[in-house]
């Protein structure tokens, strides 16, 4: 069949498309019955970065086929997203969304709801559609920017599309659509890896689809500079600028750090100062300008002046983050490059600053990495994304648990602050000033965060980057990074294994200390004597008992039955030659009373250790005794009775052990303790 | 982890079989004087010169509570 508009060999199926865009004209051709007219031109769309194009076939899953029969561009106020029309084995359709290398494989499904109230729901709203709860996470209006191949319904460049984008409780995605004529869509449908979809490229050769296919393989699009313009290039290895580049080299080098040059994927004049501005991505929508530092709006393709940004050493300081723009870093054997760069300033009772780095890799898609306090965090992909009603959270306790992503998380904190300063690309129009808020809950060494503005809520989630994995990644020398400050939300206690394997370590040799104080000795009693108060108000030798272990450790027990009195004893040991061989004294005190409770104080008994030589010997004794406060009076002394044992050991040294051992258990196990409270200390200040 | 546990393990280690030598020992218990001096009464002058009748000197006097 000809285009009515060119005359062009357009082919059309009427079981899958209401409109077909002629591919020479751009004109979208309806066709009703047997007659083609006109609905309307729609723009040429430009070739994908990604991997699918109209034409191609392939299958996902490993198992699904797939023919790609159409395709539509959406453009919003943060950039856009293609839809991609499948046509299957069996002549069924689907669509294949892609947004900022995120894929979705999405069935059209009939839905009963009324427009009004589709068009009323809010960012993190929930609601049940065809027995699935869903959260919103973004609302919007798109615009048609254009088409190719067949489409099921009609849409022409300019139409606005208001848009939900929905998330399932288990990870499924939706997207609700209103078309121009009132309809409402709905879509349902589970996100897919850009590894999942696998496109059979080699069956096309050279035809028309040539061009695109080139696309679909990952080939850049070639930079044509005109080559009266001043040309720079920002290094992707060490982030030096590179003036005056002479593209026709082959392989040109560094003049910082003496690599390999890489070009941007395109380039643009600053509508600022007109110094050539790059981009390293393909859906990049904001840059700023190395030169004067303009931000540049591109998400409608010419770049537009955003705000040109104070260009002070102030603004540049990075505060001890040695990360560049165009830098490589390597996470999980993926390379990436440092594309863009902001900072967010939260100013609450004090200021809180974070970097974060904005990374690419063609296939990983973007990927996040933030610094905070030193701290660094790399954003990790969902299994499930989060349909929870963040903006519920923000006032939520913290500590309160709550699922995603199949397993809990523990609520951190929430907080708002705005966009500090931006460099380079990012994949949305980002300016100074824009303001979101945040919940954070964390599951270390993972963290959940949920940004919220008015229109969209996103949820990420993020890993703890050891010092090790970050210094590897970025081959950049651990020391290099400024020192982390305080404990990070969500990072792990590294030590934690050893502080508790140390602390169960010392309550063992603590256990056996005490039980060494308890059991250990073996003593056997040589003497039992007792002391008058006649006898030892003056000198009196004890009758004769014998030791017999030559330099052995003895130990002598005294008791008293003192009662709110003392009686206080010296001694000598005495040889068979009548020589002291060693001095010894006991005090036994021993007070009682009532005094706003009872009380007590001192002892009736006492021991003394003593080593000697074997042998008989006598104790030669003489003390004193009193009673309350009054001075010595012997009329107040009671009898002492004094037992002396051998082969003993100094058992009271086993206690001082036991506590030294005691004491190392405690703090070691005290530590991990330490250690969350100084991670939750932050919130709970915050709280105060 | 390894080393720091082995550290502690060490050091336990050696304290307790220092704990237990010390108590067989008596490390730092009072031992026999080397040349002990008689309790014999007039065997030993005091500071005046005087032999003195008593072995204990100023002993036996006690504060009270």
């Amino acid at each position: 069949m000809g285009c009515p508009s060119c005359g062009a060999e357009i082919t059309y199926d009427k079981r899958f498309a209401v409109i077909t865009v002629c591919e020479y004209c751009n004109s979208a051709v309806i066709f009703d019955e047997k007659v083609a007219s006109i609905a309307g031109k729609m723009s040429a769309i430009a070739k994908s970065d990604g991997p699918l194009f109209v034409g191609a076939s392939g299958s996902f899953n490993k198992s699904t086929n797939f023919s790609v029969i159409g395709r539509v561009r959406y453009g919003y106020e943060n950039g856009f997203w293609d839809e991609w029309y499948l046509r299957h084995e069996d002549d069924s359709t689907s669509w294949f969304t892609e947004d900022e290398k995120r894929f979705m494989h999405e069935h059209a499904q009939k839905l009963e709801v009324n427009k009004e109230s589709i068009l009323n729901l809010s960012p993190g709203q929930n609601l049940e559609l065809n027995n699935v709860k869903y959260g919103v996470r973004e609302i919007g209006t798109a615009v048609c920017e254009g088409g190719q191949g067949f489409l099921p319904f009609q849409v022409l460049s300019g139409e606005e599309i208001p848009f939900i984008d929905l998330v399932g409780d288990n990870g499924e995605t939706a997207t609700i659509e209103v078309e121009p004529d009132g309809t409402v869509k709905f879509y349902q449908g589970t996100p897919l890896e850009r590894d999942d979809i696998h496109v059979d490229n080699t069956q096309f050769g050279e035809d028309e689809f040539a061009t695109e296919k080139a696309a679909g393989e990952g080939q850049r699009e070639r930079v044509s500079y005109d080559s009266s313009r001043a040309k720079a290039v920002q290094c992707i290895h060490c982030g030096g600028t590179n003036d005056n580049v002479d593209f026709n080299q082959a392989d040109i080098k560094c003049v910082h750090c003496k690599q390999s040059l890489e070009f941007p994927e395109k380039s643009f004049d600053c509508p600022s100062c007109s110094a050539q501005i790059q981009s390293y991505t393909p859906d990049a929508k904001s840059l700023s300008c190395q030169y004067c530092h303009a931000s540049v709006s591109i998400a409608k393709g010419e770049p537009t002046l955003l705000k040109k940004l104070k260009d002070d050493a102030k603004n540049k300081k990075r505060f001890g983050v040695p990360i560049k723009l165009g830098q490589k870093a390597t996470f999980d054997g993926v390379e990436f490059i440092v594309v863009g760069y902001l900072r967010f300033k939260e100013v609450d009772g004090g200021i809180y600053i974070s970097h974060e780095f904005l990374m690419y890799n063609k296939s990983w898609g973007y990927r996040w990495l933030v610094c905070y306090d030193g701290h660094y965090t790399i954003q990790e992909k969902f299994e499930k994304i989060p349909n929870i009603d963040a903006k519920k959270m923000l006032h939520y306790d913290y500590k309160r648990e709550f699922k995603v992503d199949g397993k809990y998380w523990k609520f951190y904190e929430s907080g708002s602050g705005k966009i500090d300063w931006v460099e380079g690309e990012l994949t949305w129009v980002a300016k100074v000033g824009d303001k979101s808020s945040y919940i954070e809950a964390i599951a270390p060494p993972e963290m959940v965060v949920a940004e919220i503005t008015d229109k969209e809520v996103e949820w990420m989630k993020f890993r703890y980057l050891e010092e090790p994995e970050l210094a590897e990644a970025f081959k950049i020398p651990e020391s290099k990074f400024s020192r982390r400050i305080g404990i990070a939300a969500c990072q792990i206690n590294k030590k934690k294994p050893y502080q508790l394997s140390t602390g169960l370590l010392a309550l063992v040799f603590a256990i056996v200390g005490f039980l060494g104080f308890l059991f250990i000795g073996g003593d056997k009693k040589v003497a039992d004597l007792s002391i008058t108060k006649e006898q030892y108000k003056e000198e009196f030798l004890t009758p004769e008992f014998e030791l017999h272990n030559d330099g052995g450790i003895y130990r002598a027990d005294f008791y008293s039955p003192v009662d709110n009195s003392w009686v206080y004893l010296d001694m000598a040991l005495v040889n068979e030659r009548d020589e002291a061989d060693l001095e010894f004294s006991t005090n036994l005190s021993y007070y009682h009373g009532y005094d706003d409770g009872s009380w007590s104080e001192g002892s009736q008994k006492d021991s003394v250790y003593f080593k000697s030589n074997q042998g008989k010997f006598r104790l030669l004794t003489a003390g004193n005794a009193g009673q309350g406060e009054s001075g010595a009076n012997i009329q107040h002394g009671q009898t002492v009775y004094i037992k002396i044992y051998e082969n003993v050991k100094v058992t009271y040294y086993f206690i001082f052990f036991a506590l030294a051992a005691g004491f190392i258990s405690i703090l070691h196990l005290m530590l991990p303790l330490f250690f969350e409270g100084n991670r939750w200390k932050h919130t709970t200040e915050d709280d105060d | 982890m390894i080393k720091g546990l082995m550290f502690w393990g060490t050091l336990l280690t050696a304290g307790f079989g220092y704990t237990y030598h010390a108590a067989s020992s008596g490390a730092g218990i009072p031992q026999p004087k080397v040349k002990p001096p008689s309790i014999r009464e007039g065997s030993v002058k005091n500071s005046s010169g005087r032999m003195r009748t008593r072995y204990f000197v100023g002993g036996g006097l006690h504060g009270g509570k």
